[in-house]
């Protein structure tokens, strides 16, 4: 039998979420059985399915594997750079060059006027 | 009525009464449909349809005990709600029970099932819509909710009708199970006893003989667009005699040899056990 991959909101405003699967003839049964199968405990508030072999698959896991190190992609990566950014401007301040000096955030001031 | 099995210090209110039997009338198919749709689980045809016809099982006893509270709760009872409820559903002997001949009947197959599904569910639409309009606040708070608890349940028998009729390998075999339902469930129209009473007092306007036309009305044209136009029952169609008399208590071995005896076992060994 076909299977239905099954999409998911918790609440109304939530984004569509993998869920899970059903076996059924056509996509109006697998409607029809969904709320049984997946969503019988308050799980959700809609639900969505499409027929599995109608998903794109990316067929080679390779393309989304890394060989190097690019923790630059990762927000581990940043970790530990306000002390990077502090020694580098204590660095440029005993060197007398001032371009990494403590200065005010643009655009953070609200009542800031615009000069046009 | 015969006599009803309770537990200690347990005091029913009268069962008599027109009101009461109206009650257990609409309980009872609920609780006897119920139960013979439970036995499917485990085994239906897929893991989902099982699923999905055990709540519809399931339903169908947790609406025949919310019918047996409000009975109760109407008729001024005011001892332990839960063993009052028990000692309704599962304390009377076999000729106390007010359903239809047709909810007793095996499972056989699951066109049988379904087909019985289809015109059970329907019916109970129009039943739950005529009590949606009784005088008695506690009956038809009851009955709205309940309508829109069936939607889910008329979804899934209007579902299957479209694709047994719609398919040519299942159309023969839903056809053969909807020309033996059919004829039965005219018992779903019988009233309950005392029950034109309770029409006259405006606790269920109508009553069950009143069903039968806006029933008719409904699914006649459904089997007709199916192409089974030949099985639309006449406008005097009458349950056959052995699938008459179940509102009397005059039920068939399918039920005091099998639904009965399995259904209230254990509350027969132990009145007033809870579990």
């Amino acid at each position: 039998m076909p299977v239905f991959e099954v999409f998911g909101r918790r609440k109304a405003d939530d984004p569509l979420e993998h869920v899970g699967a059903v076996h059924a003839a056509d996509a109006q049964t697998a409607l029809l059985l969904v709320r049984e199968t997946h969503f019988r405990h308050k799980e959700g508030v809609d639900y969505a399915v499409v027929p599995a072999d109608q998903l794109f698959r990316l067929g080679d896991p390779s393309l989304v594997t890394h060989e190097i190190d690019m923790d630059y992609r990762l927000q581990a990566g940043y970790s530990g750079f306000r002390e990077k950014r502090q020694a580098a401007r204590e660095a440029a301040d005993r060197r007398g060059r001032s371009h990494l000096r403590e200065r005010p955030a643009p655009g953070r001031n609200a009542n800031a006027k615009v000069e046009v | 009525m015969s006599s009803v099995l309770t537990g200690p210090d347990l005091a029913l209110p009268d069962l008599h009464t027109p009101r009461a039997q109206v009650l257990l009338a609409v309980a009872d198919d609920n609780l006897v449909t119920g139960h013979r749709s439970s036995h499917w689980t485990g085994v239906a045809p897929s893991l989902e349809e099982d699923l999905a016809f055990s709540t519809i099982a399931q339903d169908g006893i947790s609406h025949a005990d919310l019918w047996y509270r409000v009975l109760l709760q109407g008729a001024g009872f005011d001892g332990d709600l839960r063993a009052g409820v028990d000692a309704l559903g599962l304390g009377r002997d076999a000729d106390g029970y007010r359903h239809a001949v047709v909810c007793e009947r095996p499972p056989r197959d699951f066109a049988f099932t379904l087909a019985r599904h289809w015109v059970h569910v329907h019916v109970e639409a129009a039943r739950l819509q005529a009590l949606s309009g009784s005088n008695d606040a506690e009956v038809a708070a009851l009955a709205i909710k309940l309508a829109h608890e069936l939607r889910y349940h008329r979804e899934h028998a209007d579902h299957w009708f479209a694709r047994l009729t719609g398919d040519d390998g299942a159309r023969g075999r839903f056809a053969d199970a909807l020309a033996v339902v059919l004829p039965e469930s005219f018992g779903l129209f019988e009233p309950a006893p005392g029950e034109h009473e309770a029409v006259a007092d405006g606790v269920f306007p109508g009553g069950h003989p009143g069903l039968r036309p806006v029933w008719l009305e409904s699914a006649a044209p459904v089997l007709v667009t199916a192409g089974l136009g030949d099985l639309v029952p006449a406008d005097d169609a009458q349950a056959p005699a052995e699938a008459a008399g179940g509102r009397a208590g005059r039920h068939t071995a399918d039920f005091t040899d099998d639904v009965w005896p399995e259904m209230t076992a254990l509350y027969r060994a132990d009145p007033g056990a809870r579990w």
